[in-house]
Order: structure tokens, then C-alpha cells, then sequence
């Protein structure tokens, strides 16, 4: 493979971290979380490339994977169960989370 | 069939029968009290075909090469215990149809019943100390279960506990004697470490020949570690006539005579053994006279016995040991059947509510009194010859110590004889209510057993020939040399006084019985308690639990408090350290997860 991949990583890594910043949107945010998340995929795809490991690399990633499905569906539920108590997807509204 | 053959039977039939009642109680549980005495009737047919032949050599298996190989040896003096407890043990199987008519759990009863038999069979049959062990702990287990069989009585309960707790103290002597062998000749056999006893140096033989008799002490109730027998007449009467006739403590006998060979290694463990025999014989006679209870005079009778028999062993007349235990078997058999059918009848067991009894249960009231007589060795009875070469051996050593002791035993034993004889069926009638009738299927093995108490004696021609023919020693006698020798010998005289003593006791019982209630009570008191052995036993493991408790205490209070009040106190500082890192606010966390990210992406990329 010819091609460096390392730029479209810092790109989505990029995309996802000024969504993080800019958006209030519960669901935004996820998406900005899933881009990051995604750019950290591709990142450890690459390094397998570029030590010549691709096979433990992508077992890896393929593991980063499956762990982010779960991230996404647990917190798509407490989306859920938020806006279900307060009608709003508003992340100022989200305040009374403090332990 | 051959002897071999019959012994593997012998065994077996009982195991299979304990292993068949439960599966049968499915079925119908009607049938399982006939079914058990089915069994003990054919293993008691099988036994006498090993009587025709006492001395087949045996067979042994390996179970597992090279480790273990074990058999049955059949030689007269294992023969012996085993045709006892199965002959007894099928009396007592008949008499239980009676007995325990209309009890709950019948099969638990008659499964542990044989299973016990089973034990006793195997113990005393097998030639492998490994074996041997096993077989003697199944029995501890059997006796515990049977003595605890009204469990629902929390004394019954505390009885099996008691008598299983203090025999296992016996028991680790037992197998630490055997494991120490083991050690030292490389085998489990028992022939074989015999024969190699006297190779073994003086303190190893030491501790084998301690171990040895800690164990019998244990099984047989001798002092100290008499104290589970008395407790154990909570069982059902029949179970109280098994283990004192016929299988228990005969166990703990059987195993001084059969490492006798060992112990003459180790002359002071002989010296240890007939002291122990005697004072048992004095102690149990002694609290006999002053209880009040039918079963508990009985027990107290039997430790007294069983002090004759180890004392035996002691003096080194195996023989007449294992005669003894023979002839015990009959008439303490007899006497317990016979107690048995009294308390059945009027549901107590203080004789001072008794008396005049013969007229009630005649057949009962005239085997007790010959088992009673037999009890005190009356002449011509079955106890009189075995109790007459006992005291006979004795002489002959010039063991003057244990004999007084034991003559003085034998006096009291034909006194208290006498005494619960007369209270329990002689006199006027002090008991309440109309007596039961008693079946006959309670009366026959009673007379049964009473004729056997007559005529058992004449097997000594049989029986030392058989002990000749096997290498132990014994007296060759016929019947005509055993009467001729018991009447002339100087323990006739004994024997004889030592009735006639009783019989004066008995006959000014009264004024004696004045003067000791007066001059004194302080006997009175220490013997009704039982010279205080259960009070020191129990102080004593009072202060052992008290004393644990107290490490325990500290270990739990400073040692394991401390570690937890440690770890509690570092993660609440930990997590009131963390505390500020949760905001409340979803940025945050959101940032949190970004760097983790970043540092993420800068590992994979490095």
C-alpha cells in the first residue's frame, strides 16, 4: 500500500473533536464520539501496516469495534431514557449529574 | 462350601442387605424388617460352614498392584468375632420385629443394623491393617447413627455424638499406630508387620504398641474413655445389645489380641494394659452397684467385663480373653434382650419402679436371672469358665495388683447381679400400669440365648484345638481337663468366695446400704455422677473451646478488623480524592474520553 493514511486520521480525528466542542446535541455528540472513535479504528489498521503486523492489528481493531457497538447502544439508552424524562436533548440540561 | 467362600459371604451378605433395605423401603416398607432378617438368617446359615473349617488360611486380592492387596484371613481368632456378631446380630434382628414394631424410619434401622454387622464382620476378618481401619470407622459411624436413632430426643442426639467424638480419640492413636508400621515395614499387612516386630527398635515399637491401645481403649470403653458407653443406652435397646454383645466394643478386644504379638515387644504396654483392664473392671463394677438404671447397670457391667478381657490380654492369656468375650456375648446378650422386653412392657428404666416381675413375664424374668447368674460366672455357667481362667491366668503370673482389683470387681459384680435381679423381678410390684405382653418374637431369642449360656462352654475342646492348629497359644483342653482344672485350681476358691461375698452383701443389703447412705454420701454422690469423668471431660473441653475463643476473638478483633479498617479507610480517601474529577457536567466526561483517545492514538502510533 502506496498510500499514507495518516492524514485522513488526523481529519476525522479532527471532524470528531469539533463536534465534541461545538455541538450541544445529546446525538451529535455521539456521532462526534463515534468519529473519534473511528479515527483510533483506523489509526491502530495503519500501525498494523507500518509494522508489518496487519493481522494483529486488525484483530485489534476489529475488538475496538465491537467494544464501541456496546458504548453506542449503552449510551443511546440513556439518551433515550433522558429525553424520555425531559423531553429535550440539550446537554445544559443534563447537570445533575454530579456523585 | 468352602471356608473362603463362606467368609467372602459373610461379609457381603450383610453390605449387600444395608445396600438393598433403602431400595426396598420404595417398594413396599412392610417387607423391609423381614427382608432384613432374611439376610441375617442366611449369613448366619453361611457361618457355619466356616465353622467346619477355622482355619483356612485366607485369601487376599490386589486391589491396587503393588499398593494395596488385602483379603479376609480366617483363622480362629478372627473366626470367632465374627461368628459372633452374626449369630447375635440375627437374634437381635429377630428381636428388633418386635421391638421396634411401629417405629418411624424402620429402614434407616435395619440398613444401619446390618451395615454394622457387616463392620464388625470385615474388622475382624480382614488382613490388612488399612482394611481393618476402615472397616472400624464404618462401625464408629453405624454406632453413631444407631445410638442418635431417636434423634428427635436431643439426649439421643448428644449420646451419638458423644460416643462417636470420644472413640475417634482412640482412633488416632489406632492409625498413627498403623501409618508408623506402615512407615517402618513398608506394608499394611498384619501378619507380616508381626512378624517383623521384634526388628523394630524400642521407641518406634513404643508408640505402635501406645497407638495400639489407645485404640482399643477408645472402642472397647475402657478407662478413661469409658464415659460414651453409659450415654449410649439412649439408643434402642436392641442397638445397646448389639454394640455390647456383639459388635462395638468386642472390636477394641480383638485388636489387643491380635497385636498381642507386637505388644510383647514392648513389655510395659502389657503391664499398661492389664492395669487398665483391672481398674476398668473395678470402676465399672463399682458405678454398676450404685446406679439405678437398668441400662445404665448393664453398661456399666459391660466396661466391667470388657476390663476382665483386656486384663486378660495384659497377663498374656489371649485365650482366655477371647473365651471371655465369647461367653460375654451370650449373657450380656441375653441380659440386654431381657432388659430390653422389661422396658418395653413398662416404658421405664428406674428399677425402683419395678419389682415383681416374674409373675408378669415369666420366660423374661428366668433367662434374665441365668443371664444374671453367668454375669456373676455362677458355676456351670458360661461365665463362670471364662471369668475362672481370666482370674486363674492371673495367679499363675503372681499379678498380685490386678487381681485384687479384679477380685474385688468380681464381688461387686455378684452383688449388683444379685440386686438388679431382685429389684427388676423379685419382690413386690412397684410399677404403674398393666405390663405389655411380650411377643415371641422378643422371648425366643431369649431363650434361645439363655440355653446358649448353658452350653456354650463345651466348645472349648473345638476351639482351642482350632487355636493350637493356628499357631496361637492357647491351653489344649477337653471338657473333662476343663472341669477337672477349674475345680481344683486356686481361682475356684476365688471364683467361689467371691460369689458367696456377693451373695452376703446381697442378703445384708440393707443395713449396708444404711451405713453407706449415712457414713458416706460423698461415695453416694461421686458414684450416682460417675466418679465426675464426664464433669472433668467436659470442663475440660469447655476451657478448650473457651480458650479458642479467646485466640479467635483476638485474631478477628485486632487482626482481621485492623486489615479491614486499613483497605476502608485508603479507598475512602481515594474516592473523596476522585470526587472532584466528577463535575456533573457531560463536557467533562466527554473531554475525559477524548484524551484517553488521544493517548490511545499516540501508543498505536509511536
Amino acid at each position: 500500500m502506496s498510500e499514507n493514511l495518516l492524514p485522513y486520521v488526523f481529519v476525522l480525528f479532527g471532524l470528531g473533536l469539533f463536534c465534541l466542542l461545538t455541538q450541544r446535541n445529546l446525538i451529535k455528540l455521539l456521532v462526534g464520539l463515534e468519529l473519534l472513535g473511528k479515527a483510533t479504528t483506523l489509526a491502530i489498521v495503519w500501525s498494523g501496516v507500518l509494522r508489518n503486523t496487519p493481522d494483529y492489528a486488525q484483530s485489534l481493531a476489529l475488538m475496538v469495534i465491537a467494544i464501541e457497538v456496546m458504548v453506542v447502544a449503552i449510551f443511546l439508552a440513556l439518551i433515550n431514557a433522558f429525553h424520555q424524562k425531559s423531553q429535550n436533548l440539550d446537554t445544559d440540561d443534563l447537570r445533575r449529574l454530579k456523585g | 462350601m468352602s471356608g473362603e467362600l463362606a467368609g467372602w459371604l459373610m461379609l457381603l451378605l450383610p453390605y449387600a442387605g444395608a445396600a438393598l433395605v433403602p431400595l426396598l423401603n420404595f417398594l413396599s416398607s412392610r417387607v423391609v424388617p423381614y427382608f432384613a432378617v432374611l439376610v441375617g438368617l442366611a449369613s448366619s446359615v453361611v457361618a457355619f460352614f466356616i465353622l467346619g473349617a477355622p482355619n483356612t488360611a485366607g485369601v487376599s486380592l490386589n486391589w491396587l498392584p503393588g499398593v494395596l492387596k488385602t483379603g479376609l484371613s480366617l483363622d480362629v481368632l478372627s473366626v470367632v468375632p465374627a461368628l459372633i456378631a452374626t449369630w447375635i446380630g440375627f437374634l437381635v434382628l429377630i428381636y428388633s420385629l418386635g421391638y421396634m414394631k411401629g417405629e418411624e424410619n424402620l429402614s434407616r434401622y435395619f440398613s444401619l443394623t446390618l451395615l454394622f454387622i457387616g463392620s464388625m464382620v470385615g474388622m475382624s476378618m480382614a488382613d490388612n491393617f488399612l482394611a481393618l481401619f476402615f472397616f472400624w470407622e464404618v462401625m464408629g459411624v453405624c454406632s453413631y447413627a444407631l445410638i442418635g436413632f431417636f434423634y428427635k430426643d436431643p439426649k439421643a442426639a448428644a449420646a451419638g455424638v458423644k460416643a462417636f467424638l470420644t472413640t475417634k480419640i482412640g482412633d488416632v492413636g489406632l492409625i498413627t499406630a498403623i501409618l508408623v508400621l506402615y512407615a517402618n515395614t513398608g506394608t499394611f499387612a498384619i501378619g507380616q508387620n508381626l512378624e517383623m516386630a521384634a526388628s523394630l527398635g524400642a521407641p518406634i515399637l513404643g508408640i505402635v504398641s501406645f497407638g495400639f491401645i489407645m485404640g482399643a481403649v477408645g472402642k472397647s470403653a475402657q478407662l478413661p474413655l469409658h464415659v460414651w458407653l453409659p450415654d449410649a443406652m439412649e439408643a434402642p435397646t436392641t442397638i445397646s445389645a448389639l454394640i455390647h454383645a456383639a459388635t462395638m466394643v468386642n472390636a477394641g478386644v480383638y485388636l489387643l489380641a491380635r497385636v498381642y504379638p507386637l505388644l510383647t515387644q514392648a513389655p510395659w504396654s502389657l503391664m499398661l494394659v492389664q492395669w487398665i483392664g483391672a481398674l476398668t473392671a473395678l470402676l465399672g463394677s463399682l458405678l454398676a452397684t450404685f446406679n439405678f438404671d437398668l441400662k445404665r447397670i448393664l453398661a456399666y457391667s459391660t466396661i466391667s467385663q470388657l476390663g476382665y478381657m483386656v486384663m486378660a490380654v495384659g497377663l498374656g492369656a489371649v485365650f482366655a480373653s477371647q473365651f471371655h468375650l465369647f461367653s460375654h456375648a451370650i449373657f450380656k446378650a441375653l441380659l440386654f434382650l431381657g432388659a430390653g422386653a422389661v422396658v418395653h412392657a413398662i416404658g421405664t428404666r428406674d428399677i425402683r419402679r419395678m419389682g415383681g416381675l416374674k409373675k408378669v413375664m415369666p420366660v423374661v424374668g428366668v433367662t434374665f436371672f441365668v443371664g444374671a447368674l453367668a454375669l456373676m460366672g455362677f458355676p456351670m455357667l458360661n461365665g463362670f469358665f471364662s471369668k475362672d481362667l481370666i482370674l486363674e491366668s492371673a495367679l499363675v503370673d503372681a499379678a498380685w495388683g490386678p487381681l485384687i482389683v479384679a477380685g474385688l470387681a468380681a464381688l461387686l459384680t455378684a452383688f449388683y447381679a444379685l440386686r438388679t435381679t431382685a429389684a427388676v423381678f423379685w419382690g413386690k410390684a412397684r410399677y404403674k400400669g398393666h405390663p405389655h405382653r411380650t411377643p415371641w418374637v422378643m422371648s425366643s431369642p431369649l431363650v434361645l440365648l439363655a440355653l446358649a449360656t448353658f452350653v456354650s462352654w463345651l466348645l472349648i475342646g473345638p476351639i482351642t484345638a482350632a487355636w493350637n492348629a493356628a499357631n496361637l497359644a492357647a491351653p489344649e483342653l477337653t471338657i473333662p481337663e476343663l472341669l477337672l482344672e477349674t475345680f481344683t485350681a486356686p481361682a475356684f476358691f476365688i471364683t467361689l468366695g467371691v460369689i458367696f461375698g456377693g451373695l452376703l452383701l446381697f442378703v445384708y443389703r440393707k443395713p449396708i446400704g444404711k451405713t453407706v447412705r449415712e457414713r458416706m454420701p460423698r461415695l453416694l454422690r461421686a458414684t450416682s455422677a460417675g466418679l465426675g469423668f464426664d464433669a472433668v471431660y467436659g470442663g475440660f473441653s469447655r476451657l478448650v473451646y473457651a480458650a479458642s475463643g479467646f485466640v479467635l476473638g483476638i485474631w478477628d478483633e485486632k487482626v482481621m478488623e485492623g486489615i479491614n479498617r486499613v483497605t476502608g479507610w485508603c479507598s475512602l480517601r481515594l474516592s473523596e480524592g476522585s470526587r472532584a474529577l466528577q463535575t456533573g457536567d457531560i463536557h467533562w466526561n466527554l473531554l475525559y474520553i477524548v484524551l484517553t483517545l488521544i493517548i490511545l492514538l499516540g501508543i498505536v502510533l509511536w
